[in-house]
């Protein structure tokens, strides 16, 4: 089993530790660190410089009746959560193991969810998460296909879970910039590129920060 | 508060310190009453979770010791390193509100943001 080689920048994971990033982008984040025990490393780190920091902040003044408040509340009966049991989910990945968080958000997706064509050879289910500009979705594409030269208006991630692709005509195809399984892409604003799956396809998890303009007719 | 009492029993100290555990209750509850989402986490006991490697992992004793030795880490940050990483982890904004807002560019926040990481990092390791 190999281990991913393309990670999320530093700052990335510095914006999941701290939790400013958007639900669909952490969601790639996380999804991410279960392929790549380096970068769960990282992030448990970031976690504990929390701690060392919270730590570290001059304490707030409480108001005198706060603690018996609190203490008053221990007692509250907690609402259980129901267990969420699931007969039967739509198996949108045709077997593809997904690990967690991202297997769950699939098993949540609602059963009638379909593939929409997006060019030929490329299919995209989307995921309702977070709110206009931003797309979150699965990326299925056949051996060999692409998506048209396109430019990003904001940032994009994309993580492979399945087969691999390159970017091509971007500013990192210079280097090769081929994402296998457990890799994670951050393409920031501005970039022009195109994505073409490798010789047995892939499957990705891809989030949109903001619009995409096409730059060519196919 | 509260919530740090209730899950309690769910704290397992060969995962993180406490007050680590502690920050990340705080930072999840903080999510969820600011922007009403979850927070997206790996399950540390999902069978598709790629194993590290076990010469790497780091004992409860080790885990212990990193926030003391991230304190002092954090104590030879110049300041505007440190104050930028505290900005960031406690003000609920990107960095980019931070840089924004301090009047700095993006790009000198994001490299204070790395050198302040590298720094720490590199603490860590000397202090094996």
């Amino acid at each position: 089993m190999t281990l991913p080689r393309h990670h999320p920048p530093e700052t990335l994971l510095l914006e999941y530790a701290t939790g400013v990033l958007r639900e669909a982008q952490a969601l790639a984040v996380a999804t991410h660190l279960a392929y790549c025990p380096d970068c769960r490393r990282q992030a448990a780190l970031l976690d504990e410089l929390g701690g060392v920091l919270l730590d570290t902040l001059p304490p707030e003044p409480l108001a005198q009746e706060t603690l018996a408040a609190v203490v008053a509340r221990l007692d509250d009966v907690l609402a259980v959560p129901v267990p969420v049991t699931r007969t039967m989910t739509a198996d949108f990945l045709g077997g593809l193991l997904v690990p967690e968080p991202l297997r769950g958000y699939l098993a949540r997706l609602p059963q009638q969810s379909s593939w929409t064509v997006l060019t030929s050879g490329v299919e995209a289910l989307h995921m309702a998460l977070g709110h206009a500009p931003v797309v979150a979705e699965i990326l299925k594409m056949a051996p060999g296909s692409a998506l048209p030269v396109h430019r990003h208006t904001d940032q994009e991630l994309i993580l492979t879970l399945q087969g691999a692709f390159s970017e091509e005509a971007g500013p990192h195809s210079a280097k090769g910039g081929c994402y296998g399984v457990g890799d994670l892409g951050e393409f920031e604003g501005g970039s022009t590129h195109t994505v073409v799956a490798g010789k047995d396809g892939c499957v990705c998890y891809r989030v949109l920060a903001g619009p995409v303009e096409r730059l060519a007719a196919e | 508060m509260l919530t740090v009492w209730r899950k309690a029993a769910e704290y397992d100290r060969s995962r993180a310190s406490a007050a680590a555990w502690i920050f990340t209750i705080a930072r999840n509850r903080r999510i969820d009453l600011l922007r009403h989402e979850r927070r997206p986490e790996i399950d540390p006991n999902d069978p598709e979770l790629r194993p590290a490697d076990p010469e790497d992992a780091e004992t409860a004793l080790q885990r212990a010791e990193i926030g003391a030795r991230l304190r002092d880490a954090i104590g030879t940050l110049p300041r505007e390193q440190e104050e930028a990483l505290a900005a960031t982890f406690f003000n609920d904004r990107s960095y980019g509100d931070y840089a924004a807002q301090s009047g700095l560019p993006l790009g000198t926040v994001k490299s204070r943001l790395r050198l302040a990481m590298e720094r720490l990092r590199s603490e860590l390791k000397e202090a094996h």
